[in-house]
């Protein structure tokens, strides 16, 4: 699975681990999304901060945190994460009250509906303690998925 | 007897029904635009640039007062469900699943009109992350260009020459070009001149009537009221000459109401007595309306100013549209937005408004889904509690969600801050005396 939605605050432990236990093996992630927003090096040759700049404008991932400019970019990056790791779904987990990636959610869905990649969706919270029904949502759609693979 | 209960008659100032026209009537030219030849731009309230598109000939849709409109009809409940049915959050601002609620159940604006699809998004983002998705999703659905125009935030509690030359640079190089290529309309900058001088008369005359508030009694609801106030200049009006002539008529009524001595208009008639004066943060509630504020003149507490009332543009810290200098006025305009400026600002901006409306306290309306007032506000309360030493309080509502409107509670919470007031008053009265 790909885990996205959580950019802006890393999920409790507990959580990921349910996830994993309830057998959907997290292939590749939005955590820490500082580490890894940027798709290439920054040339260390020209103007640091124009370069930075440039690497952040042009040459970032997609993610819910900024605006895509153009409409063919939306979940370009998603999927690609999803087809370069193999991953078989995505689980979308965002922060409660986490606009950019709520909001984010239904475009990115609606894009992965039209490729045909099965997904899953929960908010949690920091504080997240009963992990039941993330553990059962988790289980079911690995399930699903399965079944699906199997038709 | 009848068993038909008769409907109360609602008592609203001639000025009140002035602007209903002139929203209906924009109403009606975005629902006949594409008939008669005219393209449709949408974009948000907070740094609109109204003079701007008209300059282009565009009828003007700006879905957040659509979405406040739909909820004060009570039709915002059942879109924000088709919404949520369609994978939206419920954590999420519930003017965006208006929005798209509306758009799901066959794209019908607030007046039963057809709302047809915007030829261009502007996107004009000042201080609200939520914009910016916003718009995404709707270009999602209607694939129509998006022109987004970047506003710096006011980090540190200034704008300087760069952020105004940035935001200049992005009107030339992309905003305007992207106007002329949707409408085909050369950009004509002595037409935004033009429609410069209008605004600036009706920012003039609306600052009067906000500042009347000052005056005891306020002859003015600086909440209530003055969202129906700000109806023309924060949307589609500013700049034309109707708002320009509703602006005369509502100060000429504001001021004859100041020099009798008369309270504020409430839907049940004038206030006979004020007793609170109050100052408010936050959005209020839409879809309950009329019963958030009857708990307020139920009591005779009167809002002297509010933040809200300032949110499509802060004039009454001196700014006005400058035609001598349009661009730069207009970037002006966008980064002095309530919505743009941080947490310092909007506390400097409380606490004036505490000290020169004289009000006994400052109440807080709390929005669940609106990330942009509400991040910030219990510092606010407890920063500006410190510095006037009045007493603060604290309600939650929504804007047009109306499963998050408890009208008990919040009645209960008004009522013992009123009794806190009181209390607080009486204290102080008998140290003077003593």
């Amino acid at each position: 699975m790909v885990l996205t939605g959580s950019f802006c605050e890393q999920p409790p432990l507990g959580l990921i681990k349910s996830i994993e236990m309830a057998g959907c093996y997290v292939v590749d992630d939005d955590f820490q999304l500082c580490q890894s927003w940027l798709l290439d090096d920054v040339p260390a040759g020209g103007n640091p901060l124009e370069e930075l700049s440039k690497a952040f404008l042009h040459r970032s991932a997609q993610t819910a945190s900024k605006y895509d400019d153009r409409k063919e970019d939306k979940g370009r990056h998603l999927l690609h994460q999803v087809k370069t790791r193999g991953a078989e779904g995505v689980i979308f987990a965002a922060a409660s009250f986490c606009d950019p990636a709520l909001l984010e959610r239904p475009m990115l869905q609606e894009i992965l509906a039209r490729h045909k990649i099965p997904y899953t969706a929960f908010k949690f919270a920091e504080n997240t303690g009963q992990m039941a029904p993330i553990r059962e949502q988790a289980g079911t759609f690995a399930d699903s998925i399965k079944l699906w693979s199997a038709a | 007897m009848s068993t038909v209960t008769a409907k109360k008659q609602v008592v609203k100032e001639d000025a009140m029904l002035l602007q209903k026209e002139l929203i209906n009537r924009n109403y009606h030219e975005v629902a006949t635009a594409h008939n008669e030849g005219r393209k449709i731009s949408a974009t948000f309230v907070p740094g609109n640039l109204n003079e701007l598109l008209m300059c282009f000939d565009f009828a003007r849709r700006l879905p957040e007062t659509d979405a406040l409109q739909n909820g004060m009809r009570k039709k915002s409940g059942k879109m924000i469900m088709d919404a949520e049915r369609d994978g939206h959050s419920e954590d999420v601002c519930t003017y965006v699943k208006t929005d798209l609620g509306m758009m799901l159940q066959g794209e019908v604006g607030p007046t039963g009109e057809p709302m047809p699809h915007p030829d261009i998004l502007l996107l004009s983002y000042t201080g609200c992350f939520t914009f910016m998705k916003w718009f995404e999703l709707v270009r999602q659905k209607y694939d129509c260009p998006t022109v987004m125009l970047h506003v710096p935030y006011q980090g540190d509690g200034r704008i300087n020459p760069a952020m105004r030359r940035y935001v200049v640079d992005q009107l030339k190089q992309k905003v305007i070009p992207a106007l002329e290529s949707v409408s085909g309309v050369k950009f004509d900058i002595d037409r935004l001149r033009e429609y410069m001088k209008e605004s600036v008369k009706a920012e003039e005359d609306l600052v009067a009537v906000l500042q009347t508030a000052k005056q005891r009694p306020s002859p003015i609801d600086g909440y209530f009221g003055a969202v129906y106030y700000i109806g023309p200049i924060f949307t589609a009006f500013r700049g034309v000459p109707e708002a320009t002539r509703y602006y005369q008529v509502l100060k000429e009524e504001v001021f004859e109401r100041m020099r009798s001595g008369k309270g504020p208009v409430t839907p049940e008639g004038e206030l006979a007595e004020e007793k609170y004066r109050l100052v408010v943060e936050g959005p209020p509630n839409w879809t309950s309306f009329r019963d958030f504020w009857k708990m307020f003149y139920d009591e005779g507490a009167v809002v002297v100013a509010s933040t809200y009332s300032k949110v499509g543009g802060v004039y009454d810290f001196g700014f006005r549209h400058d035609p001598e200098h349009p661009l730069e006025s207009l970037a002006d305009y966008c980064l002095g937005c309530y919505t743009n400026l941080n947490f310092p600002q909007r506390i400097d901006m409380i606490c004036r408004y505490m000290d020169e409306y004289q009000a006994d306290g400052l109440l807080i309306n709390s929005i669940k889904s609106c990330n942009s007032f509400s991040a910030g506000q219990l510092l606010i309360l407890r920063e500006v509690e410190k510095r006037t030493g009045k007493p603060a309080a604290f309600i939650e509502s929504d804007l047009v969600d109306p499963r998050y409107f408890s009208g008990a509670n919040i009645k209960n919470r008004l009522e013992s801050y009123f009794q806190m007031i009181k209390q607080k008053r009486s204290s102080s009265e008998n140290v003077h005396r003593h």
